[in-house]
């Protein structure tokens, strides 16, 4: 590395790239400056309409765990990217304009399905509890739809009401995608300080 | 090694104001790990200096903090300790706020080309 970087050639090219990364940085920095903007108005608007109280620090969830995720990659140290947990955040903006069938035909089999459930347990209250052949029978059909309730309880969303304004949902999508360019920003961080050092062991090999 | 000991590192923290903490909250960051011990800090104006500096020397210490996001108007009322943090893990990033928006001459990166550069 030294050998390489001491050519003053390599030098300007390792400047260049410093320079590239430099611009990607500040480009990066406002366009997520922009999102955060939004996002924070958007806020702003919900705790207007839904109430200041109610979009307050007093509602964080005593018990909340992480959904939003960084996995630093193995290969390269500075390779890191959100990972999320919760489907229903991956896709932020449910206002996807095909999935409105999907959505209610999905309503109608979760409302089945409840239903079902319900007159299950209504069922299972009045017989014996010990009897295994009744749990057996809803078993396949059970376990999506907890798999859909665990995945909608994890939402932040949550926390502050099940009826929250859709100016809430906004800043979520808005917060969600800020998440990515910072993350992204960590990791041009990561870069950059790299490409310093580098660049100042090679200035170091020169005058020296 | 070093690597897999970045591989446990998932978490991103929070050092922030109400709005921000709760935008990032709403975004699916929080955690609160079984010593009940949360990855946000909410600031506000009750909120002392040294609270902060201990909440951030605390987080930088945790193995299973990745990236900490502080305010930018945050970062400078603990500068110097920004100045002396160096560890590439957890990696600390100043964000704007609703009041304070992105100042890039009090940024920590561009100050450090800027150093290097001779400016």
């Amino acid at each position: 590395m030294s050998e390489k970087t001491s050519n003053p050639a390599s030098i300007d090219n390792q400047l260049f790239e410093l320079f590239d990364c430099v611009a990607e940085y500040q480009q990066l920095r406002s366009s997520s400056s922009i999102l955060l903007r939004q996002a924070f108005f958007d806020l702003a608007s919900a705790k207007r309409s839904a109430g200041y109280q109610w979009i307050s620090p007093d509602l964080y969830s005593g018990r909340a765990h992480a959904i939003a995720t960084v996995s630093i990659g193995e290969e390269h140290p500075i390779d890191m990217r959100v990972v999320r947990n919760n489907s229903r955040i991956d896709n932020g903006n449910e206002k996807g304009q095909g999935s409105d069938r999907e959505k209610t035909d999905g309503g109608l089999k979760r409302r089945s399905r409840r239903h079902l459930s319900s007159d299950e347990s209504e069922h299972a209250k009045l017989t014996a509890s010990g009897d295994e052949d009744e749990e057996d029978l809803p078993g396949d059909t059970e376990k999506p739809d907890k798999k859909q309730r665990s995945v909608a309880v994890n939402d932040p969303l949550l926390w502050f009401g099940m009826l929250v304004p859709p100016t809430l949902k906004a800043a979520q999508s808005g917060f969600v995608s800020s998440l990515d360019k910072f993350v992204q920003l960590a990791q041009l961080k990561h870069r950059l300080v790299q490409q310093q050092q580098a660049l100042q062991e090679a200035m170091a090999g020169i005058t020296a | 090694m070093a690597q897999a000991a970045h591989k446990d590192r998932t978490l991103i923290a929070a050092i922030g104001d109400e709005d921000t903490v709760t935008g990032l909250l709403l975004a699916g960051i929080g955690d609160i790990d079984s010593h009940q011990r949360p990855n946000f800090l909410v600031v506000d104006s009750k909120t002392t200096q040294a609270t902060i500096e201990e909440e951030f020397t605390s987080f930088t210490q945790r193995k299973d903090i990745a990236i900490i996001l502080i305010n930018q108007h945050i970062a400078d009322e603990m500068r110097g300790i920004l100045d002396e943090y160096s560890a590439a893990f957890p990696t600390v990033l100043e964000i704007p706020s609703k009041d304070h928006p992105y100042d890039p001459s009090k940024d920590s990166v561009l100050k450090r080309v800027q150093l290097l550069l001779g400016d």
